[in-house]
């Protein structure tokens, strides 16, 4: 089996056959012991690794040596991650919880940083920016509404582009 | 005593839970409807679902909690920490249906929960207090004279709250009356009320507490100290037990003064006396914390005592089971608070669903658990997961325990806040005790995770694409094909017939 997969901002080219992994190239031998469905024993290179393996809706967490590696299979999951796909202007809720305020409309001018809403997670509110100056193109939340993480909240266009959603909306 | 009900969830109720098992008495949970599947209503023997997620609806909401006590048969409500638990008015609605309040009794609660009573309270009997005078008018001259009979610096607080607001350090007399009219229009605008307190700054003071136990039969001990001052935005994250900053003599002056100000405050079962200690063994009743606190187990490890169980036969109306003199500490013990929050991103609360968790063992390593894998962590309350203790015979011991236990210590799904502690554990500055209440904002500004090295990052790959490979394949040791066992291949069989 061969995947492309995102970790900490890089790509790796991944491949595993009987014996032997192969990562961007360069080939690691490997022994695999599945203890049960999350418990993996690998030995790569020789050096010996007790992971905690999940899979994820864009790919896996792994937990080794003290440390979480969040791994992702596609492109979009990657960028996406926590909140704003800044390019895209789509303003989402970086985890689940409760809208507190949104206070811009469709149609208004925002600037770069601007707060367009407040989500409340935890007993703690968090403001959503405006990624760019722009205009609001859609208001999809309103006070009170319970949001799940990655949840439109606002879509914010390019003042550029005067007809229609802008921005990859 | 025979049955409790825990007025609690997450990792406290669990633990109250246990005692109550342990002791044999039968226990009661309630739940929100956040809470269904939480881990607490499992352990509970039963439980009362008591409203919608809203603390306000659920575990706040004194009428149903005390409801569901009776309609269980419970004769006593434990109250675990934060919620009710120094609420006068709830120990008064559990006392007036009859039941047992496991904790003291409502006036201790009122005493200690105003803390310019407190204060005085305290100080009638002997104890320290820091410096310190509430300004009754703006009159400068009065203002100047109270400031120099509590001695500068100055730290000017409002009267009527907390978290910073109004509160203003003043180095010199000359810097005062700006700094009293700024925290005044501050104090106004967050509280609606500009009245200010005066007191003595202590510059970087250590944050020490002892663990105090009284009954109702007159006798109070203390079971030692606990130092937290590894803070991030006041909110305990670390905290260990013996405090390297005390020598034996200071220690038992600080146990007298809390043990006083546990006398002085009429109390009964657990509490915690908070004093700041400042250089030259000086140290300042700071307040009174009326309940349990999440860092008690540090004290049970290193005493030798069951805190919660001791909270049960107290209430019940036994006495103290430890004189004094029969209490002493042996080894160390370090307690790290597993939070549900995102270090990277600044501690972003992450709310969601646990996918996996390795927990870790060995000797002494404990972990006093509220969640499991495969739970949700609502986004509606505290987002403490679970807390890991470990006790060493010396305090590098527990040092390095609790630093493998960390690296072994596996959540996935959520972030936590265990790579962050495993850093603040390994600094060299804790390694050498210097812990003060400005250790977090000094050592770790921010936070990154450590890079990983090569074969470290393709090992994480490699488990990633097993895995994928993994669930295409039937699940099962994921070895060569073997001749079947014997297991497989016997036939029918059964036990001996007939006699």
């Amino acid at each position: 089996m061969a995947l492309r997969l995102h970790l900490d901002g890089r790509e790796y080219a991944v491949s595993l056959q009987s014996g032997e992994a192969v990562v961007d190239g360069r080939g690691h031998p490997v022994q695999v012991r599945w203890l049960n469905p999350n418990r993996v024993w690998l030995t790569l290179d020789g050096r010996r690794f007790r992971c905690e393996v999940a899979r994820t809706p864009d790919g896996w967490e792994v937990h080794h040596s003290g440390r979480k590696f969040v791994i992702s299979r596609s492109e979009e999951a990657a960028s996406g991650a926590m909140g704003a796909g800044a390019s895209s202007g789509e303003v989402t809720s970086p985890m689940p919880g409760r809208v507190v305020h949104v206070l811009v409309d469709e149609g208004d001018d925002v600037s770069k940083g601007q707060v367009l809403a407040v989500v409340e997670a935890m007993k703690m509110e968090h403001p959503l920016r405006a990624p760019f100056a722009g205009t609001v193109a859609k208001v999809a939340a309103v006070a009170d509404d319970q949001v799940t993480a990655g949840a439109l909240i606002v879509s914010v266009g390019s003042k550029t582009a005067n007809q229609g959603p802008a921005g990859g909306a | 005593m025979n049955t409790v009900l825990v007025a609690n969830r997450g990792e406290i109720a669990v633990r109250i839970i246990r005692a109550c098992r342990q002791s044999g008495v039968r226990s009661v949970a309630v739940y929100s409807e956040a809470d269904a599947d939480a881990l607490h209503v499992q352990a509970a023997d039963a439980a009362v679902l008591i409203g919608p997620p809203p603390p306000g609806e659920s575990y706040l909401h004194v009428e149903r909690i005390v409801a569901a006590a009776k309609s269980t048969g419970a004769d006593a409500v434990h109250p675990g920490y934060g919620f009710l638990a120094e609420n006068a008015a709830f120990a008064e609605a559990v006392r007036d249906a009859g039941l047992v309040f496991i904790g003291p009794p409502p006036d201790a609660l009122r005493l200690m929960g105003d803390k310019v009573a407190a204060r005085e309270a305290v100080s009638r009997f002997d104890v320290p207090v820091i410096p310190g005078a509430t300004l009754q008018d703006e009159d400068p001259a009065r203002a100047a004279a109270v400031a120099s009979g509590v001695g500068y610096p100055v730290l000017v607080k409002a009267a009527a709250g907390g978290g910073g607001k109004g509160m203003r350090v003043v180095g010199s007399p000359e810097d005062l009356a700006f700094a009293l009219d700024s925290a005044r229009r501050e104090a106004e605008s967050a509280f609606g009320d500009p009245t200010v307190f005066l007191e003595r700054y202590l510059e970087r003071p250590r944050h020490v507490e002892f663990q105090i136990f009284a009954d109702r039969h007159g006798n109070v001990v203390h079971l030692f100290e606990r130092e937290c001052s590894i803070q991030r935005r006041h909110q305990k994250v670390v905290e260990e037990t013996p405090c390297t900053a005390l020598t034996p003599r200071l220690r038992e002056r600080m146990g007298q003064a809390a043990v006083a100000a546990a006398v002085a405050a009429g109390y009964v079962n657990a509490g915690t006396v908070e004093f700041l200690l400042v250089e030259d063994e000086t140290f300042f009743f700071l307040e009174m914390n009326t309940r349990l606190q999440v860092e008690h187990p540090i004290t049970e490890e290193v005493v030798g005592v069951d805190l919660v169980a001791a909270q049960l036969a107290v209430a019940a109306g036994e006495a103290l089971p430890w004189r004094q003199e029969d209490l002493t500490q042996r080894g160390h013990a370090i307690e790290c608070r597993v939070y549900a929050e995102d270090p990277e991103q600044d501690f972003l609360p992450s709310p969601g669903r646990v996918l996996a968790v390795g927990e870790p063992s060995g000797p002494g390593v404990r972990i006093d658990s509220g969640f499991y894998a495969g739970c949700e962590v609502p986004p509606h309350y505290d987002p403490i997961l679970s807390k890991l203790i470990a006790w060493g015979p010396d305090r590098d011991t527990a040092r390095a325990r609790v630093i493998a236990a960390l690296d072994d210590y596996a959540v996935l799904g959520v972030a936590t806040t265990i790579p962050f502690l495993r850093d603040v554990i390994a600094h060299p500055e804790f390694a050498r005790g210097e812990t003060h209440t400005d250790f977090i904002p000094i050592h770790f500004p921010q936070w990154t995770p450590r890079p990983a090295d090569e074969v470290e990052t393709a090992a994480a790959l490699v488990a990633g694409i097993a895995e994928a490979e993994r669930v295409g394949a039937t699940h099962g040791p994921a070895t060569t094909a073997e001749a079947p066992s014997p297991w497989q291949t016997l036939g029918a069989w059964e036990m001996a017939k007939g006699r």
